[in-house]
C-alpha cells in the first residue's frame, strides 16, 4: 500500500516537473521570440534571424503560429534588404515557407491578418520581379520569367485555390512574345540561327497568351506583325548575288509568314474594325501576298477612316 | 490586399517610411500592367516588298539575258517608270554593279514620254497600260530594248516580260519570240522560271 502511494506521489511530480519544464520552455520560447523582436525594432534583422532561428527547433516554437510569423517577417525583411535584387532569394523563400507554417498552425486574428498582409507582398513581388525581368530582357530569359510568374502564380493560388490569373498570365506571354520580337531587330549582322530561335519563342509566347485570352486584339495583333517582319526580313536578304533559284525558295517563306500572319490580322481586325493599324496591316499583307484588288479595297477603308479624321 | 506593418514587430517611425516605399511601387505596378506593354509593340514594316521582288527580277532579267553586240558598249541603261520606290530599291542594292563588263545605270521616270530624248535603254520597265503601253511599244519598236511591264494582257500589247501574281506569288510570262525579233536573247535560266514562255 505504502509502495502504491510512493508511486502516485512519484507520478504527481513527474507531472508537475513536465509541467513546469512546458511552462518554462514556453516562457523561454516566448522570451526569444521577444528578444528577436526588439532586435528588428531596432532595424537588426541579422540579429533577429540568429537569435530566433537556432530556436525554432524547440518544442514549444515548433508548433507556435506567433514564432513562425514572427520568423516569416524577419526572414521577409532580410529580402528587402539585402536580397530585393535576386530573383532566386533564399529569405523570400523561407520567409514564405515560415509564413505558411504559421496560417496553417492557426494564428491569433491579428497575426492572422499581417500573415496575410506579408505573404501578399511577397507574392506581389514574384510578380514585380517578372515584369522587371521582361521590361530588361534578354535572349534566353524566358525560363526565368515564366519560373517568376509560376511562384506568384502558385502563392496566389495557395491564399486563394479559386483565384484566376489567366489575363495576368497571357500578359506575361505577350510581353515576352514583344521582348524576343524586340531583340530580333537588335541583332547585328546575319545571325540566322539566333533570329529564327527568338522568332520562334515569340510567336509560341504569343500563340500561349492567345490560349488564354482568346479574341485579345494586343496579342493577334502582334503576332500578325511578328509574322509579316519575318517575311520581310526574309526578303531584305535578296541581292546581286540572289540566285533565281534562291528567289523563288525566298518568295516560298514569305509567302508562308505572309499568309500566316494574315489569319490573326484579320481576327484582329474583326475585334476593332476601325483600328487604323489593323485596316494598314491587312491592305499590306495583301499587297505583300499579290493580291491588289484585297489590298485595294482595305485602301479604301483606311481613306474613310482619314475622312472622318482619324 | 493593402500591406501593413505590423506594428508589434516595427517601430512608429520605420512602419511610416517603409509604407512610403510600398505605396508607390504597387500603384507603378497597377499601373504597368493596366497600361499595357511595357515595352513598345513591333510596328509594321513599311517596306515594298514587291519592289524588292521585282528589282531583283530585273537584275536577272540584265544580266542572264543576251543583247546584240552594238549594245554592249558603254553603261547597260536601265529605265524604270512610274515607281519611285521600286527605282530606290534599285539604287539601293544594284546601281554600282555590273552587267558583263557593262557599269549599271538606272535612270527613273514620272512618265514613258519623259524618256524621249534620253537615248537607248536596254531595258524598260513601265506600269503603263492599255493604249499608252502600246505607244510606248510602238517608239521601241525594232529595238532590242526588252520592255518589261506589270498589267493585265500586256504580252499582246507590245511587252515582252510582264509579273504576274501565281498562287500568291509574282512571278511572270515572256513573249520570247518578240523579244527574240528584236535581238534579245532570253537566257535559259529566265525561261525555266517564266509561267508562260510560248507565246
Amino acid at each position: 500500500m505504502k509502495h502504491g502511494m510512493f508511486q502516485v506521489q512519484c507520478g504527481r511530480w513527474a507531472l508537475v516537473f513536465v509541467l513546469s519544464l512546458g511552462i518554462t520552455q514556453a516562457s523561454f520560447g516566448q522570451a526569444v521570440v521577444e528578444r528577436a523582436m526588439a532586435f528588428g525594432q531596432a532595424g537588426d534583422w541579422d540579429e533577429a534571424l540568429q537569435t530566433l532561428l537556432p530556436q525554432m527547433t524547440t518544442t514549444a516554437l515548433q508548433s507556435d503560429a506567433h514564432s513562425w510569423y514572427v520568423l516569416g517577417f524577419i526572414q521577409k525583411e532580410l529580402y528587402k534588404t539585402t536580397e530585393r535584387n535576386d530573383a532566386d532569394s533564399p529569405f523570400r523563400l523561407e520567409a514564405v515557407s515560415s509564413l505558411q507554417r504559421a496560417w496553417e498552425l492557426g494564428p491569433s486574428r491579428d497575426d492572422a491578418t499581417s500573415i496575410k498582409a506579408a505573404l501578399d507582398f511577397l507574392t506581389r513581388s514574384y510578380l514585380l520581379d517578372a515584369i522587371d525581368r521582361v521590361d530588361g530582357f534578354t535572349m534566353d530569359s524566358d525560363g526565368e520569367v515564366l519560373a517568376l510568374f509560376g511562384r506568384y502564380e502558385a502563392l496566389v493560388k495557395t491564399m486563394d485555390p479559386t483565384a484566376d490569373v489567366s489575363v495576368q498570365k497571357a500578359d506575361v506571354y505577350r510581353y515576352l512574345g514583344l521582348a524576343n520580337g524586340q531583340l530580333i531587330n537588335g541583332l547585328e549582322g546575319a545571325q540566322l540561327e539566333e533570329e529564327q530561335t527568338l522568332f520562334d519563342r515569340s510567336v509560341s509566347h504569343y500563340e500561349a497568351a492567345l490560349k488564354l485570352t482568346p479574341g485579345n486584339y494586343s496579342g493577334l495583333y502582334n503576332l500578325a506583325i511578328t509574322q509579316y517582319n519575318q517575311g520581310v526580313r526574309q526578303l531584305k536578304r535578296i541581292d546581286h548575288e540572289t540566285s533565281m533559284f534562291e528567289l523563288m525558295e525566298i518568295q516560298d517563306t514569305c509567302v508562308a509568314l505572309f499568309e500566316q500572319a494574315l489569319s490573326p490580322m484579320e481576327s484582329a481586325h474583326k475585334v476593332k474594325p476601325e483600328r487604323f493599324e489593323t485596316l494598314k496591316g491587312l491592305m499590306t499583307i495583301h499587297y505583300a501576298l499579290n493580291q491588289p484588288e484585297a489590298s485595294e479595297r482595305y485602301r479604301r477603308m483606311l481613306d474613310g477612316l482619314n475622312g472622318k479624321g482619324r | 490586399m493593402r500591406f501593413e506593418i505590423p506594428s508589434i514587430v516595427l517601430s512608429k517611425r520605420t512602419k511610416v517610411r517603409l509604407s512610403w516605399l510600398w505605396f508607390p511601387l504597387v500603384a507603378l505596378a497597377a499601373l504597368a500592367w493596366a497600361a499595357g506593354p511595357l515595352i513598345q509593340g513591333d510596328k509594321l514594316d513599311n517596306t515594298d516588298t514587291q519592289a524588292i521582288m521585282k528589282a531583283n527580277f530585273l537584275f536577272h532579267f540584265s544580266a542572264s539575258n543576251e543583247w546584240p553586240a552594238e549594245t554592249k558598249t558603254g553603261p547597260f541603261r536601265m529605265a524604270v517608270v512610274g515607281n519611285e520606290r521600286l527605282f530606290q530599291e534599285l539604287i539601293d542594292k544594284y546601281a554600282l554593279k555590273s552587267i558583263g563588263v557593262q557599269p549599271l545605270e538606272i535612270v527613273s521616270f514620272d512618265t514613258d514620254n519623259d524618256m524621249q530624248e534620253e537615248g537607248f535603254f536596254h531595258l524598260i520597265y513601265s506600269e503603263s497600260a492599255g493604249a499608252e503601253l502600246e505607244e510606248l511599244a510602238l517608239q521601241w519598236k525594232g529595238q532590242p530594248v526588252l520592255l518589261v511591264t506589270d498589267t493585265e494582257s500586256a504580252l499582246e500589247r507590245g511587252s515582252l516580260i510582264n509579273f504576274v501574281a501565281v498562287d500568291r506569288r509574282l512571278r511572270y510570262e515572256i513573249n520570247a519570240k518578240e523579244a527574240s525579233k528584236k535581238g534579245v536573247l532570253i537566257g535559259s535560266r529566265i525561261l525555266s522560271w517564266a509561267v508562260n514562255s510560248g507565246k
